[in-house]
């Protein structure tokens, strides 16, 4: 048996751009550009990166909300990629995803007995109505929503927004999966009440022994929750390694420019010409070269012309650059 | 005399369920000079008194109370017309998403010569537009873009053409609502660079309102802290963040994730209250682990403590409780 819960090999998803009548080709957009990694199990994988920069689309990618343009997931050893829509149904029990926006994610018209069991009835375990009932009201009282009588018959409205998350992560662990993917759980809501909601999914982690892949813009964030971050750059993994190398021992100089920014603002914005430049240029359309070369600070003419593989540079820590 | 002091301002919109009660008897000052910063959660009336403070809100909203005074002047009594020439040369405002706030069928150059023209008629055309020039030069956009549309910048960049515009009739008093809010990590430092540098070079007077701490302790010399529509702090960045008193301020804190925070962090218990029913006294004291009798009937009001610079609002400090 091997430890590896998901991997993900030559990861690409492109996207038609508009059609435009003045130019013979459609625009094509590489939201994820042959992304590779893996996720161990028990582990909380982070990916950060700024918006736009393709790190829903692999978490969509990876749960099997969106289908690639090429590339494979092995989820326990199966491709998933390769499975028909049929087969495929069996195994999204397993993978199961929290949502970015608790106030759109959810459908204002069901009682939240009805949402938080909507997955039974889809997977066809709701013939005990009693049952279904209780397996409701214990997936309340795990995410502290309690009394659970109390909220089985409200609607989404008559809930905070801390609440609304609390629904989300209950409806998603209801069919006991066995990797979770978080799309930035807590950046809609209330800074007094994030720290809730990221202490529950730790414990919800320690107690269903989950995996997880753990989205967020926010560094500080990242080092809370996660076991090895990832950093994604215009539709690239530029790095990825474990936490505390990436947070002490940057490589990339993106990271770099991330992890300074977060540490020290005020020394950040004096040495700024040092660390990164003004880049405003629309790098997904860019034919050769490293995908960061136009802000990068350390850019040869080499890095223009050849892409930079990601590589090992010390134990797991691998780094798509030169340097 | 401080160049804006507000004093005991109330604000409230009257919808049909009843009166919200977004801004209550908040009253502070500021400097020449100064940046203050004003931090809170969504909701807790920060945007509202920005608003307020321009006289900008609109129905069902209005200012039920109090004085703003900005160089000796009350800005509440003044008519209509009088304000008009009140915004944008003496106080002006940062708006929250520039992306939305510019017009999206005109030259940004143009939208900015616009209020030039309007709000300082002695300036000629030519010396105008050099100006707007000049504007854009200063934060950092070749002037010679300045018959450029704003689908030609990008969401930093726009950014920066906001600040330009609220720039223009070189105001005293600048209002900063969430200008940094939705740009990415990086050029979100480089806005707040810009916003000091300007701040430093032309002497501007800011209230920064933000939800970002760490952004706010970064660049402002005093934070005020707002819940619920009422100020509960206020004091010198340094004292805020070693020896918060509120314990809002000190949940928030806590609650706080920096890179540098080991250890669990905490989140405060409950949500905020929903101002058109807001709990009855202090309106933290349901969330509050220190709450008392006293709590739940009268509301605390903005005490100093020890000295005059650090003010908290909470019965916890005040003598005899």
């Amino acid at each position: 048996m091997s430890d590896v819960l998901f991997e993900v090999k030559d990861l690409v998803m492109a996207f038609h751009g508009n059609f435009n009548i003045f130019k013979r080709k459609r625009r094509i957009i590489y939201a994820v550009n042959k992304v590779s990694f893996t996720i161990h199990k028990g582990e909380i994988v982070g990916l950060i990166g700024e918006s736009g920069c393709g790190k829903t689309t692999t978490a969509r990618l990876l749960t099997r909300l969106l289908k690639e343009t090429s590339g494979d997931v092995y989820f326990d050893g199966t491709n998933l990629c390769k499975l028909t829509d049929t087969k495929l149904r069996s195994f999204r029990k397993s993978f199961q995803m929290v949502f970015q926006d608790p106030y759109e994610s959810i459908n204002p018209n069901m009682r939240i007995v009805d949402i938080i069991g909507e997955p039974l009835v889809i997977h066809g375990e709701s013939k005990d109505k009693g049952a279904m009932r209780q397996r409701v009201v214990t997936a309340l009282e795990s995410v502290d929503l309690t009394p659970a009588e109390d909220f089985l018959y409200r609607y989404p409205h008559q809930l905070s927004g801390g609440q609304r998350q609390r629904v989300v992560i209950a409806r998603s662990l209801i069919l006991k999966p066995r990797f979770i993917a978080a799309d930035e759980p807590t950046s809609m809501l209330d800074v007094s009440v994030r720290a809730g909601i990221l202490n529950l999914l730790l414990q919800m982690k320690e107690r269903l022994n989950l995996t997880m892949l753990f989205i967020t813009h926010d560094l500080s964030t990242a080092r809370y929750m996660c076991d090895r971050i990832g950093v994604m750059y215009k539709g690239r993994l530029v790095e990825i390694g474990p936490t505390n190398q990436i947070i002490s021992n940057p490589a990339h100089p993106y990271t770099k420019a991330l992890v300074s920014v977060v540490k020290d603002l005020t020394e950040f914005i004096q040495e700024r010409e040092n660390i990164i430049k003004d880049g405003q240029v629309n790098s997904y359309t860019l034919e050769e070269g490293c995908i960061f070369q136009e802000r990068c600070v350390q850019c040869s003419p080499h890095c223009m012309c050849v892409e930079p593989p990601l590589r090992e540079i010390t134990d797991k820590h691998f780094v798509a650059c030169r340097c | 005399m401080s160049l804006l002091e507000v004093k005991e301002l109330s604000a409230s919109f009257y919808t049909k369920e009843g009166r919200v009660k977004a801004v209550e008897q908040v009253s502070f000052c500021l400097e020449k000079g100064e940046m203050l910063g004003l931090i809170g959660e969504s909701g807790c009336g920060k945007s509202t008194l920005g608003l307020s403070l321009l006289r900008l809100i609109e129905k069902p909203g209005r200012i039920d109370a109090g004085n703003i005074m900005i160089d000796g002047v009350d800005i509440v009594q003044l008519k209509q017309e009088a304000m008009r020439k009140v915004r944008w040369k003496t106080i002006s405002m940062i708006p929250q998403s520039a992306m939305s706030a510019l017009n999206p069928t005109a030259p940004i150059g143009k939208q900015i010569l616009e209020a030039i023209e309007l709000h300082m008629p002695e300036i000629k055309k030519q010396q105008a537009i050099k100006k707007v020039k000049e504007l854009l030069e200063w934060v950092g956009i070749d002037g010679d873009r300045w018959l450029h549309y704003p689908h030609e910048f990008s969401g930093g960049m726009k950014q920066r053409v906001a600040i330009a515009m609220a720039l223009a009739c070189d105001p005293k008093v600048v209002i900063s609502d969430e200008a940094t809010t939705g740009l990415d990590v990086l050029t979100q430092a480089q806005v707040i660079h810009l916003i000091k540098r300007l701040q430093a070079e032309l002497g501007l007077s800011i209230l920064v309102i933000s939800h970002d701490l760490a952004m706010v302790t970064a660049i402002c010399e005093r934070i005020a802290v707002m819940y619920a529509g009422h100020l509960v702090e206020i004091g010198p960045t340094q004292k805020i963040l070693c020896n918060p008193l509120h314990p809002y301020t000190r949940g928030l804190l806590s609650s706080n994730i920096s890179l540098d925070s080991d250890g669990a962090r905490t989140s405060i218990p409950g949500s905020v209250p929903r101002l058109i029913n807001p709990p009855p006294g202090c309106h933290f004291h349901p969330r509050c682990s220190q709450g008392k009798d006293i709590c739940k009937v009268s509301i605390p009001r903005l005490r100093p403590v020890k000295d005059n610079e650090h003010q908290v609002a909470c019965f916890f400090y005040e003598e005899g409780f």
